[in-house]
């Protein structure tokens, strides 16, 4: 058969035959890539096009949104 | 016990109180998984709510069993969408909100949120005229069954067990299996079934705006903003490590697949008013007109399970809201935590809750309107959502070479993106100006 290796490296103990299984609630916390420190994203062109391209978008959406409450408006008086 | 297996030795006071140890590969391949296993097939399932009752039941009764291959297309972009929330939660261990507030600055950050927040709030007004709708066809009153069902929802979060609300909320999603039987009593023709999951068609109508609309209120049904922001937070929440992506994976996937034959199996149901062209104008209509045809079972079941997919939805919607508060404030934000430990997060989700209620049962309150919002906003909120997630998943500063996207994972969602964004905008224009398309 072939190895196991132990789940959760730094909580397996006791001498049992196989491997100890521990869920994710009840194991150590792990480092984890939060980004601490790092700031804001460094943008290339292609990111800042992307997030331009997204704004317009928005814009638009919000001009239309605007356009039908006014029409709505308009038809009520 | 095999004694082939390596003895694991160490000081036993180093074990967690709660272990478990698996006795073969094989038997700790499925433990872990059976570990890991929740958020990826909540998320997918919560989203087949009270809306997508609605809209898939509608999409059987207009266009039959023609529109099955569109839920198969959708099943990969569920898949990969979801898949990319899950590998950034388990990578940082934090929620959507917090990665965008902390990534692309205050504007987006706050942008993103309120604009969630809206959403969600309006979607589960949704929920609850669900609940309504299904409890007065039932003969029940919504004044009980509404108020009672707010008081369900946030119960059900307070047991201060992750666990716990993760098990009871599996339990619901599991009970979402019974729309396939009910399809089932509606005995699609099998070959028709098979014909039109595979073969994309439009029906004998052929390609009209409603039936472009009706593929955009599919598409977003299917995929909806809250979705990247409960699964992310939740993944945290559940404080999954990097050993359980595969896992994650896993479990996403069978939510995907669950998602999409459930799906299918409401356009089923919804077919059999397509052919002895009954029409209907929401699903508890539609229970009403299929007793008499498919057996009173069927009537109360779809009832039943709509109560059902108002309430998963109404759990999965105000804990997406709750943590991307929570996140972004940084306020304490657990299931794992009691209500006094974690005032603030569980205050967002109540008060939510509650006052979705609330708006349900005030007289001829406008909830049309409230749908139509709903559709907008979610429109206007995803192609937003899945762009910073995209970019998130392509910030190799913070998550490392290893976990960031691969280019053929880019491309594919790239094109993902540009048809959602497409699809959005053809949604917004003919909800906010509506004689663009009749005129065209």
């Amino acid at each position: 058969m072939e190895k196991l290796k132990p789940i959760s490296t730094e909580s397996n103990g006791c001498e049992v035959a196989g491997v100890v299984v521990i869920h994710p609630l009840d194991d150590l916390p792990e480092h984890k890539r939060n980004g601490d420190g790092l700031g804001l994203m460094k943008m290339s062109k292609s990111m800042k096009c992307t997030l331009f391209v997204l704004r317009v978008y928005l814009f638009t959406v919000v001009g239309l949104a605007i356009y039908r409450i006014l029409a709505l408006a308009l038809l009520h008086r | 016990m095999n004694n082939s297996l390596p003895p694991v030795t160490s000081a036993p006071e180093m074990l967690p109180k709660q272990h478990a140890v698996a006795k073969s590969k094989w038997h700790q391949r499925v433990m872990l998984l059976l570990m890991v296993v929740g958020p990826g097939l909540i998320v997918m399932e919560a989203d087949n709510d009270a809306g997508a009752v609605s809209t898939y039941t509608q999409a059987g009764a207009q266009y039959g069993l023609h529109l099955l291959w569109l839920m198969l297309l959708l099943l990969p972009v569920c898949y990969f969408m979801q898949e990319m929330v899950a590998r950034l939660g388990i990578a940082t261990g934090e929620g959507h909100a917090a990665m965008i507030y902390r990534r692309f600055g205050p504007w987006w950050g706050v942008f993103s949120l309120l604009d969630l927040l809206v959403v969600n709030f309006l979607t589960l007004v949704t929920e609850f005229a669900g609940i309504a709708l299904a409890a007065r066809q039932m003969g029940l009153s919504p004044i009980l069954t509404v108020p009672l069902s707010a008081l369900g929802l946030i119960l059900i979060v307070l047991t201060g067990s992750y666990r716990r609300w993760e098990r009871f909320t599996i339990g619901l999603c599991v009970l979402d299996a019974f729309w396939l039987l009910m399809a089932a009593a509606t005995r699609p023709s099998p070959r028709q079934v098979a014909y039109n999951l595979i073969v994309p068609n439009a029906g004998p109508h052929g390609w009209t705006p409603s039936l472009v609309m009706m593929i955009v209120a599919i598409v977003g049904t299917t995929i909806a903003p809250w979705q990247l922001f409960f699964q992310q937070s939740a993944v945290a929440d559940k404080r999954l490590r990097f050993s359980d992506l595969k896992n994650a994976r896993i479990d996403t996937f069978i939510g995907s697949v669950f998602t999409v034959a459930v799906a299918g199996g409401m356009i089923c149901v919804g077919n059999v008013l397509y052919v002895r062209h009954l029409p209907f104008t929401d699903p508890a209509q539609m229970a009403g007109l299929l007793g008499p045809i498919c057996g009173y079972w069927v009537q109360v079941g779809v009832l039943l399970f709509m109560v059902n997919a108002s309430v998963l939805g109404g759990t999965a919607i105000s804990l997406a809201s709750s943590w991307a508060v929570a996140e972004v404030r940084h306020w304490p934000h657990s299931l794992q935590m009691p209500f006094r430990e974690a005032k603030g997060f569980y205050v967002v989700y109540g008060v939510g809750t509650f006052a979705a209620a609330v708006v349900v049962l005030i007289p001829r309150a406008p909830l049309q309107m409230v749908i139509i919002g709903v559709q907008v906003l979610a429109g206007l909120m995803l192609p937003s959502a899945i762009v910073f997630l995209q970019l998130l998943l392509n910030d190799r500063e913070l998550l490392g070479d290893d976990l960031v996207n691969r280019p053929w994972n880019n491309v594919i969602n790239w094109v993902v993106i540009g048809v959602l964004f497409l699809l959005s905008l053809v949604l917004a224009v003919q909800q906010l100006v509506p004689s663009v398309l009749h005129t065209a």
